[in-house]
């Protein structure tokens, strides 16, 4: 009855939805260029003509949060995405010609790029409009069907999807599911071609072990604790005011990159802590509860986790710590003094709370402290010194890593977004969206008429064949080091030529 | 020299294996394997192990495979393998430069960095014991990675040779073997690694994912499949006979992943294209086979004896061949034909000098619907001079790689990546995707102050 009022699929309308779009796929029908082109065009327009109506339901499930914030972040970024892929999708769509050995001169060879097919997409509740039409403008560039899996959490924003993607894409190719923990588990149970999950570690896990028996591959966009670590080289205000903007600016914190745990010298906490008191006056006043600037926690159960975070944490409270249940508010709250038992770094906070561990030696204690622990979305530096930032990004891994601000490297143009290790696996926007639906599939193309060079492989392998088998594969190191290097034809050509001018001269 | 020769056959203890993985992912977090230096003389090591060599691994791969042509093993398992690291080493300097991201911007500088996976699992199958192990190996080992290689206890002899020659050339504090059976290697999967390689079949490559999964560890997977041949009705049968004869039953006895498995033709052609395939198998192997040296033997009782069931289950299909002889170990280069998807052959991946065709109505719908109802294969061959044919094949169905006008993989072609697709694996290597698919590339964006 519950599950109906709020317009969960049936589950027996699922198995039938996969099977048709599982169908259009194979039916070849997304895959001419034209088609993919006015599908992006159409969620283009979904986006153009709704905003008003995406901001608001996005509003009603995440009270607080400023309307400007979402135009940028929920609406102009998936625009510009989908912009993106309509204007590069014929370069991205068109085969890569490989290079040739001197055995198979008479071949060609290129890379031709096949969708993967049928693909489930689930995504989370705190960028629901991002986070699902971003890797669906990928899969549609791509050639892929789509089953889309919104979250239940933020439940108007779900249905207002499930009422724009038919009206907008065709709904043999594209479906939406609207469910819960039941929907999901089935959704799991069938078939894919490719899982894109954006959520937290654990259900990471159920999808990577579900898709492992059908061995699908799977792109799990995940999260962590997010380092930072701040250096006594650098610009103490300013590293302030971008740890602030990414801990408290967007969503109160509800999102996979902001900062979560400041590694900075013991001597230099208070200092800190100072600076982040300021900027956090600055930008919501001295009662954030009052500000329109500053967003709420989504919803109770999320409301009550991080409320036992802060009394679990209670004596670490240096700045905040206010909350109100009746709003899911919570105030930007700053724990001091945490150390690696501390509760607070067990699992990602995902919410307005920032820990600071103070250590004796940053230069010293930064990299092993990182390495202890899973890989990090993120991890950030503040310093000046750049053989400090190299030595850390050279011997520590993270999905992404932002010198002197936060959060930045996600929409850097050109970057791959994505995760490592406990943060996720596969990385998309732009190209890289277009690739994570794709398989780069070789095609080695024999021109007609050229056995004499195949016969060389075939039996009997004689010693002559071998010996001419090393000769034109078996590359030898090089005896002298050139600044350029230059393929044996080219050095042949440049030969000749050289001898063909000597002659004339 | 020959001392391994007598080794008792002792697995590594299980005991031990915690212990080996624990001291590998220390040596990373200390970033012994991080300097270019010792990866390239890590690499030169590896180069060392086997020219040093040669003449040890090709008594062990024949005592482990009968009959196995010489220039077979030094040609795959020691040649492509040095050549794999020559080519890892030319260019390591400009893998591990960070690449300027191209497009400038306000927020200021970005470079993508390669960054090792860390400490890594590579499991190797019995076809090709040594490259399928080493290449990977290699790779590990340019990308600043540990490695534990687990190699395939059912080519024991190159396995226990590799366990007594490795440490004598690599720093075992970062790189070990192990060897053993489903014990040891579900005792190594209980583990937490960085990434795990794995080549062999799809039935352990879903246990090795599911393992995977518990640690959210990425894998590559090089599994296998059933590879699919498809014959237009207008190209020359004898062209295809004569690669599609070689890759079925003369190379390592069709034990090869990416072997055809069933070729696709239209009814009206099926009884030429036999004909074509049973010339070409006399002309290659001569009146009898058995006694041709061109043809190896299955790798073991247990395989014999599979294949022996291949061809007692589908009996009444088999329009050549089925001769087999149990001491010998040998099986006779077969056909079975007038297949479709219920006869039992289709089912699985035969792996084995038997090669299936499967008569259609019409070539290009017909096959891309058996093609697309059948698991995602790991190679595919399309002869056809029709370009547009061609381009059907190509687009509506997916596999990991795929020839035109040859049964031949691209897998032996510089610089093509090598791996599969859904069910025929995750991931690839080979060249530069070899260093690829150890390491992580990782953005890097220095903001402007």
């Amino acid at each position: 009855m519950a599950k109906a009022l709020q317009g969960y699929t049936q589950l027996s309308e699922i198995p039938k939805l996969i099977s048709k779009t599982r169908t259009t796929f194979l039916s070849g029908v997304t895959l001419p260029e034209s088609y993919r082109r006015a599908q992006l065009q159409q969620l283009y327009q979904l986006l153009v003509e709704n905003e008003s109506d995406i901001i608001q339901a996005i509003q009603s499930d995440m009270k607080g949060r400023p309307s400007n914030e979402i135009a940028v972040t929920e609406i102009s970024a998936v625009k510009s995405e989908v912009a993106h892929l309509l204007n590069h999708l014929s370069e991205y769509m068109k085969p890569k010609k490989m290079p040739s050995s001197a055995v198979f001169l008479t071949d060609s060879g290129e890379i031709r790029y096949t969708p993967l097919g049928n693909i489930l997409l689930i995504s989370p509740w705190n960028f629901p409009f991002q986070l699902t039409f971003n890797p669906l403008a990928g899969a549609i560039a791509a050639g892929c069907t789509v089953i889309i899996k919104p979250s239940e959490v933020c439940s108007h924003t779900s249905q207002l999807m499930a009422r724009l993607v038919p009206r907008y894409l065709d709904e043999n190719a594209f479906a939406v599911v609207l469910g819960g923990v039941d929907e999901t588990t089935l959704l799991l149970r069938n078939k894919f071609d490719l899982i894109f999950f954006t959520g937290g570690c654990n259900v990471g896990k159920i999808v990577a072990k579900a898709a492992a028996e059908h061995l699908t591959p799977c792109v799990l966009e995940l999260g962590g604790k997010n380092p930072v670590i701040v250096d006594d080289d650098c610009d103490f205000e300013m590293a302030a005011k971008r740890i602030v903007w990414g801990r408290w600016c967007l969503n109160a914190g509800q999102i996979c990159l902001a900062p979560e745990y400041v590694i900075v010298n013991r001597k230099s906490q208070a200092r800190l802590l100072a600076a982040l008191q300021t900027t956090i006056t600055k930008y919501f006043g001295d009662n954030p509860q009052l500000s329109d600037q500053y967003a709420r926690v989504i919803n109770q159960r999320h409301f009550q986790r991080l409320s036992t975070v802060l009394k679990q944490n209670a004596r670490h409270i240096a700045l905040g710590g206010t909350t109100d249940a009746r709003e899911n508010y919570i105030a930007p709250t700053v724990l001091s003094n945490v150390s690696m038992d501390s509760p607070v770094m067990q699992d990602e906070v995902f919410g307005p709370i920032l820990s600071i561990f103070p250590v004796d030696n940053v230069r010293n204690d930064a990299i092993p402290i990182i390495q202890s622990r899973p890989k990090p979305l993120a991890l950030y530096i503040f310093t000046n010194d750049k053989t400090f930032a190299d030595t850390v990004v050279s011997h520590t891994d993270a999905g992404g890593v932002t010198i002197n601000d936060v959060v930045s490297h996600f929409m850097f143009p050109g970057f791959p977004f994505g995760g490592t290790g406990h943060s996720g696996m596969g990385k998309y926007h732009g190209w890289y969206s277009f690739a994570a639906f794709s398989h780069e599939k070789p095609v080695l193309n024999k021109y007609p008429g050229a056995d004499s060079s195949y016969e060389m492989r075939m039996p009997p392998l004689t010693d002559f064949k071998v010996k001419m088998a090393k000769l034109f594969t078996e590359e030898k190191p090089k005896k002298w080091k050139l600044p350029f290097s230059v393929g044996p034809w080219t050095a042949a050509a440049l030969a000749g030529g050289a001898f063909l001018l000597k002659a004339r001269l | 020299v020959l001392s391994y020769l007598t080794m008792s056959s002792s697995y590594t203890p299980v005991s031990l294996i915690s212990r080996m993985v624990r001291s590998n992912a220390e040596s990373f977090a200390k970033g012994l394997t991080l300097s270019a230096q010792y990866r390239i003389e890590q690499l030169n090591a590896l180069k060392l192990l086997i020219a040093e060599n040669i003449e040890s691994i090709v008594i062990a791969e024949q005592q482990d495979m009968l009959k196995r042509a010489r220039p077979e093993i030094e040609i795959i398992e020691c040649q492509m393998v040095t050549q794999e690291i020559d080519q890892l080493i030319k260019n390591l300097h400009n893998y591990m430069a960070p690449q300027s991201v191209a497009e400038a911007s306000v927020m200021g500088k970005g470079e993508l960095l390669y960054c090792p996976r860390g400490n890594t699992l590579i499991i190797g199958p019995w076809n090709f014991p040594l490259n399928l192990v080493l290449v990977p190996l290699a790779g590990a080992i340019a990308a600043g990675c540990t490695a534990i290689v687990k190699p395939s206890e059912v080519s024991e002899n190159v396995s226990r040779l590799l366990e007594k020659l490795l440490p004598l050339y690599l720093d075992s504090r970062c790189y070990k073997v192990v060897h053993g059976g489903v014990a040891e290697t579900s005792a190594l999967l209980k583990e937490k690694f960085d990434l795990i390689f794995f080549t062999g079949g799809p039935a352990v490559g879903k246990i090795i994912a599911t393992a995977a999964a518990k640690h959210l560890t990425p894998c590559i997977l090089e599994l296998g499949g059933k590879n699919p041949v498809v014959v237009d009705d207008f190209i020359d049968l004898d062209k295809v006979a004569k690669t599609v004869v070689q890759e079925r039953y003369a190379l390592n006895c069709g034990q090869v992943c990416a072997a055809p498995e069933y070729v696709l033709v239209s009814e009206k052609r099926q009884g030429a294209l036999i004909d074509a395939f049973k010339r070409e198998i006399g002309e290659k192997f001569g009146k009898n086979p058995q006694e041709s040296p061109l043809l190896c033997r299955l790798k073991n009782k247990k395989h014999w004896e599979r294949l022996k069931n291949v061809l007692d289950e589908n009996k009444q299909f088999v329009v050549y061949g089925g001769g087999s002889d149990a001491d010998d170990l040998y099986i006779e280069p077969s056909i079975v034909a007038n297949a479709d998807l219920s006869t039992p052959i289709m089912k699985d991946e035969v792996f084995g000098p038997i090669l299936t065709v499967v008569p259609v109505k019409d070539i290009e719908s017909d096959a891309i619907k058996i093609i697309q109802t059948l698991p995602k294969p790991l190679f595919m061959a399309v002869f056809s001079e029709d370009d547009k044919f061609v381009n059907a094949m190509v687009t509506r169905t997916d596999s990991g790689g795929l020839s035109v006008n040859t049964a031949s993989s691209h897998f032996v072609v510089p610089g093509f990546p090598f791996g599969g697709t859904g069910n025929s694996g995750m991931g690839r290597y080979h060249h530069k995707y070899t260093f690829e698919a150890f390491s992580h590339q990782k953005p890097v964006l220095y903001a402007k102050i």
